[in-house]
């Protein structure tokens, strides 16, 4: 359990920081560890601020009314000033009521268990409070509580509090004087611990990237297609889903400062589903990320010139609207009676879809009741088994559907009496609301059909080089509920959506 | 010694977690063993450089001061020089620079000699190493002093700026970005100031301008190298960019033209489109930041129409990208709202969208609760208020997002989610205040407290929020009458269950004139009733019923409740458990029914809190037996009551603050009366009133007075709501003597026939002799032995007779008797204090409260008894004649 507290200045903002770790169960105790304070910062917002300056109160009484307003202390309770309906949250952006006044802008990130937040120090002092856009410590704040997380999720949140010397060690590079420098984690791991690296010749060398590499030239590429979805099989409830990918690098170049440009293309222009809303990363020098423009519907590749950090890193994001039908369309019909449940799982896989799985898994979890006492399940494919905490029923389908691209599970499960208290229990699921989830992957595949062109790669100044590339199709999120039972969906109604001209 | 600065340190970190920092550092001059200790090569670094960052954090309180300040900045100098010689420890070396940069800035020595000192050292490090990769890091760090420096003291650097320039283009490592950091702060502040530079009070130097086409060509190459910058690098560059802009746009709007001017008159923003337009696409979050705040500083200056849709649209397709994690599309959302200049005052600005992408911004079943509430935000923004431009589809789609909170509500039950649903729903209401919404909101409120009555202080905290925002409208009423007819109809069961929510609802809805009260009352009488099974009887339930009553009271008047509230009052003062209560509970007893309900009003009305009203002695309000009723008192020569007195028995109570004498046991006469002093004896009585046969059938409001009376505590008054010939009516009184004498009390009695009250005398309330006879209460020895206790008393007293001014009186007194029919002749009260007996003997101790004692030792001659006395209330022996 960890709390750190420090004050940081962004220029013209500066920062209070802090992380808690949970130990085991969310409301349990917290236990402050470090503080970190920057009076240059402090200095700059007493001098602003006048008589309004609010110090900061001592770390274990910032703490505690950090978790109260975010809800880990008295969460039952209803407290008007931290829960009416009147107040606006701005978050990752809070205000934090102390004995000394209010504290804000706190911005908070939680990862992992742990909770980090920081104070960014507002530019000028004015009777009313500026907008968070008007203040630059709020994102790059933000940004270096990400950098700070990943930095910390080297160790187990219990062993945090013994990396207090490298955490000044960080702080110090990263955040001299309160005043953010460098908030990536592997770049400012790099400075601080003063990795040697040679001068390239003649361009400037990137602060982001302080380390060059000396060595075997690699170029690792890898496109990672996902899909979230949520079916229903109800009427009027449209299915809800998303694809979306990420290409990911980890260049070993022995050449300073090359650039790199590769393009996403298609496999087939037939089947193609086009790219859209492209995210770069800052190292990209330049991109066809242009957004689709309305009905549009042509899968043009996508060109992307990089300089590439030394650490692996992803290169963008995407999304590929408009796919024409799932990959696997379940339908999950469950029946409960006392402490038996019946139920049918039925899957067809889209022929659009590659047939070879690294692994397909439906996992049929039950909320809210005892836990499986037995169960007798038939299968078209694959085989069942139960869940070391007899909370859920995995069906492993297999590396391949059937000639007829379907499977289907047939079940009966009989719970004890006694109802065992999860912690992951999902409190909607009781009595039918039940949903199961589906995991898979694919190699080699993309929904989309987009994939890295290996042929038109080009670096430059040109070098030799071993190229690898991945090409992969995930399940994200993906849900089918029982139909049988009530769901958790959020659609615009059709009718609405009919005539869009009117609203 | 390492292991005792480690230890100094785990100590620092426990100390700093409690804020107690002046406890920091046991020694005031803490500075100065810590730079001998970085003298010490054997000590490991990660201490050290813990240490400096504890010093530069709490310098005051490591023991700089300004008087000493020149020679620890010089001293941590001098380790910094040394270190830097043998070219280890970088990281420490850093951070004395940073510590020393600190303490400088802190104490404001900046023109000092030191201070000079230091910056020619900054400035040589960072002249002296460039593009060496080796001590990156000493450069850098070096370069952020210099900034701090510069920042703090504006122009400190301005004579420099040709060799910072020079080396900033030379420089090829990744150190660069803090040399543009240096430069553009010097520039900037070169720049920003039009009529030279000053540092405290001093000209430090005259603006002397950069030929216009190398200053174009430095900006130039900077925002041509953005990319090479990190995150916070850039930002730090462009907002110095951005405020010599802005100065320039300042001044070229002033009369007072300067040269500087002239010479960089070509600056514009547009200097930071291309950057704009490159890092629009980016997933960074600070980037993008970065982005929207030149946009909001430049509107309309740097980027085009199509431009500014295309960063619109960018934000709006980011809040739906699945690869953004929710913080980042929680920004998107506020940066969009900003970015539309949509407030809730000017209901006609909305988001500017298509139509088609208004579904951009409904809730996805992905969404976390807080980008659902978000995006309902802005949704709601969406269109213009739809009070002054009616618009059912749009009212259709802003309830159906809220569908899957209310859901969600619904089934789990979870507070989280019910916060957003309430915001979601009050956004939504506060920006469109549709009738069409009250309505369903209405249903949903009702719905949604019968299923989750821990939900009922959100959805009064939102119709609470509804009249603020709409004082004059209906809705507050409507739904607030609705809440109150779903909890009076609740079934009895659950009511107990949820009780403390439910009088959540009948306190607003009881402020209320027009939602009737009956059904409050009666559910008020329920909990009453049951309270013992409900909360124990608790404080907290009888207050909370309580104020409902003193609501009612104000609201309400007595005219159609008097006999329900009258009863429900009279329940509680009289069973209810926590005497607290009970005598609130009377204290209304008695407004209602001898004040007229203008006087009610006065007297609670102003009154917000109840309990701390309740604090207040009753008799300042309404002095003991003076209150007068509705109407002028008719008084009665005739009692038609009898009362009569039960039982008495004495109780002793200990008071809290009785503490044991050391040794436990009571040495004299002195110390037994202090012991004695501890006590309090109350004469628990039992009393009966009832109609005579001659009286009415029934009367209302009976209250009893009893006079005052100096050898008593003053009797508090008795209430009844109503009194009934055919019934008898018991009560109890505590009487507590101050002088042990018999007394007869006048007592007299008001109460209500018809509209009329009167007044009458009854029975005396009879304090007898007998009545104040009780054994010895304090054991004098230990262990207990009564005749030993009495034969000290005895001695006691019997010593104190020979002392001057004495009170104790002794006596003899003979009784024609033999000793058997004495004994069987002496009356019970006596008897019980019986302290021994033998053939010829027989003694007696009596107590007489609150303090006094009448010893009495009886032995037989031949057919008569001699009876010994001693007393310290000598007219007890008046009685005593007629006790046996």
């Amino acid at each position: 359990m960890v709390y750190m507290n420090k004050h940081v200045n962004t220029d013209n903002s500066s920062v209070i920081n802090q992380f808690l770790t949970p130990s085991g169960n969310r409301c349990s105790a917290y236990i402050y560890m470090k503080t970190r304070q920057f009076p240059l910062v402090e200095k700059k917002a007493r001098s602003s601020n006048g008589e309004d300056y609010i110090s900061l109160p001592n770390p274990t009484e910032f703490s505690n009314a950090l978790l109260f307003e975010l809800g880990y202390r008295d969460e039952e309770k209803f407290i008007q000033k931290r829960d009416t309906c009147q107040r606006v949250d701005r978050k990752p952006v809070l205000e934090v009521a102390t004995s000394l006044g209010t504290i804000w802008p706190v911005v908070v990130v939680e990862q992992r268990g742990l909770l980090l937040c920081c104070l960014p120090l507002v530019p000028e002092n004015s009777s009313t409070r500026p907008d968070l856009i008007q203040i630059p410590g709020v994102s790059i704040g933000f940004s270096l509580l990400c950098g700070l997380a990943d930095f910390l999720r080297q160790c187990p949140p219990t062993e945090v509090s013994q990396k207090s010397g490298d955490l000044h060690l960080y702080l110090n590079t990263s955040v001299p004087f309160g005043r953010i420098s460098d908030v990536n984690c592997d770049t400012v791991m790099a400075k601080m611990y003063n990795r040697p690296s040679y001068l390239p010749k003649s361009r400037k060398q990137p602060s982001w990237k302080p380390v060059l590499h000396k060595g075997k030239n690699t170029l690792y590429l890898a496109l990672t297609e996902h899909i979230r979805a949520v079916q229903f099989n109800k009427e009027n409830v449209p299915d809800t889903f998303d694809l979306y990918g990420t290409v990911s690098c980890k260049s070993d170049l022995e050449v300073a400062l090359s650039d790199i440009t590769i393009n996403l293309a298609y496999t087939s222009q037939e089947s193609a589903t086009p790219l859209d809303n492209l995210l770069i990363h800052p190292c990209v020098q330049s991109a066809d990320c242009s957004m689709l423009q309305k009905g549009e519907t042509k899968a043009a590749p996508r060109r992307i010139r990089f300089t590439p950090p030394t650490e692996m890193f992803t290169l963008c994001h995407y999304t590929a609207a408009d796919i024409k039908e799932l990959p696997i369309k379940a339908v999950y019909d469950m029946k409960m009676t006392d402490n038996k449940v019946s139920l049918t799982i039925h899957l067809t896989l889209s022929d659009r879809v590659k047939n070879a799985f690294e692994y397909c898994e439906m996992q049929i979890p039950f909320h809210n009741r005892g836990v499986i006492a037995s169960q007798d399940s038939s299968v078209s494919q694959g085989s069942t088994i139960v869940s070391p905490d007899k909370k859920i029923l995995v069906w492993n389908i297999g590396q391949k559907f059937s000639k007829s691209l379907t499977a289907a599970l047939e079940a009966t499960v009989v719970f004890t009496d006694t109802r065992s208290s999860g912690t992951l229990d999902d409190p909607f699921c009781k009595d039918q609301n039940a949903y199961a989830k589906l995991f898979f992957k694919i190699p080699d595949f993309t929904h989309s059909g987009c994939c890295i062109d290996s042929k038109s790669i080009q670096v430059s100044p040109s070098t030799k080089f071993k190229l690898n590339t991945v090409h992969e199709y995930m399940s994200g999120e993906y849900k089918v509920w029982n139909g049988n039972g009530d769901v958790l969906s959020s659609s615009v109604p059709t009718t609405l959506l009919e005539q869009p001209a009117d609203l | 010694m390492s292991g005792s600065w480690e230890d100094t340190l785990i100590k620092s970190r426990q100390v700093i977690s409690s804020g107690a920092y002046d406890k920091l550092f046991s020694d005031n001059y803490f500075i100065f063993d810590l730079i001998k200790l970085l003298y010490s090569e054997s000590t490991d670094e990660r201490i050290k450089l813990e240490l400096l960052v504890l010093i530069e954090e709490f310098s005051q309180e490591a023991g700089v001061q300004t008087a000493n300040v020149d020679q620890i900045v010089q001293s941590l100098l001098d380790v910094c020089h040394q270190l830097t010689k043998r070219g280890r420890q970088f990281n420490v070396t850093c951070q004395i620079l940073t510590t020393l940069t600190t303490i400088l800035i802190l104490y404001d020595q900046q023109d000092t000699d030191v201070c000079q000192s230091v910056v020619q050292t900054l400035l040589a490090t960072i002249s002296n190493g460039v593009n060496v990769t080796e001590n990156r890091l000493l450069h850098s760090t070096a370069c952020q002093c210099l900034t701090q420096l510069e920042e703090d003291s504006p122009g400190l650097l301005w004579r420099e700026k040709d060799s910072l320039i020079k080396l900033m283009r030379q420089e090829r490592t990744s150190v660069y970005e803090d040399y543009v950091m240096l430069v553009t702060k010097v520039l900037q502040h070169g720049f920003s100031a039009t009529d030279g530079i000053w540092t405290k009070g001093k000209e430090v130097d005259r603006v002397v301008p950069l030929d216009p086409a190398e200053y174009r060509q430095i900006i130039s190459q900077i925002m041509d190298n953005t990319s090479l910058f990190t995150q916070g690098g850039l930002w730090h560059i462009v907002l110095d960019l951005v405020n010599i802009v802005q100065n320039y746009h300042e001044i070229s709007a002033t009369v007072s033209v300067v040269n500087i001017v002239l010479n960089y008159h070509e600056i514009s923003a547009t200097i930071f489109k291309p950057m704009m337009l490159h890092y629009m696409s980016t997933f960074d979050t600070a980037l993008l930041h970065l982005v929207v705040f030149i946009q909001s500083e430049f509107e309309m200056e740097v980027l085009t129409d199509v431009e500014e849709k295309q960063l619109q649209n960018r934000l709006l397709a980011g809040l739906n990208h699945p690869s953004l994690i929710p913080a980042q599309q929680l920004f998107y959302c506020h940066w969009i709202e900003c970015l539309s200049h949509v407030t809730l005052l000017n209901p006609d600005v909305s988001v500017g969208i298509c139509d088609d992408q208004h579904q951009v911004l409904f809730p996805s079943v992905f969404d976390p609760i807080d980008c659902q509430l978000a995006k309902l935000g802005l949704l709601n923004f969406c269109f213009p208020s739809l009070v002054k431009e009616d618009n059912g589809k749009a009212a259709a789609m802003l309830l159906a997002g809220v569908g899957y909170l209310h859901k969600l509500v619904w089934h789990t039950g979870s507070p989280r989610a019910a916060k957003a649903l309430f915001r979601a729903l009050f956004s939504m209401y506060r920006r469109h205040c549709s009738k069409s919404f009250s309505q369903d909101i209405n249903r949903f409120l009702r719905g949604l407290i019968s299923g989750f009555p821990f939900f009922i202080p959100q959805a009064l905290d939102f119709i609470e929020s509804l009249r603020e925002m709409t004082p004059d409208s209906p809705v507050y009423l409507e739904i607030l009458r609705l809440l109150h007819h779903q909890v009076i109809s609740t079934p009895q069961q659950q009511a107990a269950q949820h009780c403390y929510f439910y009088l959540q609802v009948l306190k607003r809805a009881s402020l209320q004139t027009e939602i009737p009260p009956q059904g409050t009352v009666r559910f008020l009488s329920y909990l009453a009733e049951n309270s013992l099974s409900i909360d124990e009887g608790s404080w907290r339930l009888g207050t909370s019923i309580l104020v409902v009553c003193q609501n009612i009271l104000v609201c309400h008047g007595t005219r159609n409740l008097y006999t329900d509230i009258g009863d429900l009052l009279f329940y509680l003062m009289v069973n209810y458990r926590d005497t607290d209560i009970k005598d609130k509970a009377r204290f209304y007893y008695m407004l209602i029914t001898s004040s007229t309900d203008e006087k009610i009003c006065m007297i609670i009305q102003p009154t917000t809190d109840s309990h701390l009203f309740h604090q207040e002695a009753i008799s300042n309000l309404l002095p003991n037996n003076k209150a007068r009723g509705h109407s002028s008192v008719v008084d009665l020569e005739k009692s038609i009551f009898h009362l009569e007195k039960l039982k008495v028995q004495a109780e002793f109570f200990w008071n809290n603050d009785y503490k044991d004498t050391d040794d436990g046991k009571i040495g004299d006469l002195k110390t037994y009366y202090q012991t004695l002093n501890k006590y309090r004896t109350v004469l628990k009585t039992v009393h009966r009133i009832s109609l005579a046969e001659s009286g009415p059938k029934g009367v209302l409001a009976l209250c009893i007075y009893f006079e005052d009376d100096s050898s008593y505590q003053p009797v508090k008054e008795v209430r009844f709501p109503r009194i009934n010939k055919e019934a008898l009516y018991k009560f109890d009184l505590d009487i507590i003597p101050l002088i042990p004498l018999p007394t007869k009390k006048m007592t007299r009695c008001e109460f209500v026939d018809g509209d009329q009250t009167f007044r009458c005398r009854v029975s005396d309330l009879d304090i007898a002799k007998e009545d104040l006879f009780f054994p010895l209460p304090v054991e004098i020895t230990s262990p207990a032995d009564k005749e030993r206790d009495f034969q000290t008393l005895w001695d006691w007293l019997a010593e104190d007779v020979k002392q001057e001014g004495s009170t104790c009186l002794e006596s003899v007194m003979t009784v024609q008797k033999p000793m058997a029919n004495f004994l069987s002749s002496v009356k019970p009260c006596l008897r019980t204090c019986q302290v021994s007996q033998g053939a010829d003997f027989v003694k007696y101790g009596v107590f007489l409260p609150p303090n006094k004692h009448l010893l009495i030792s009886v032995t037989s001659q031949n057919d008569y008894v001699i009876m010994k006395l001693i007393t310290d209330f000598y007219q007890s022996l008046l009685f005593i004649r007629q006790l046996i």
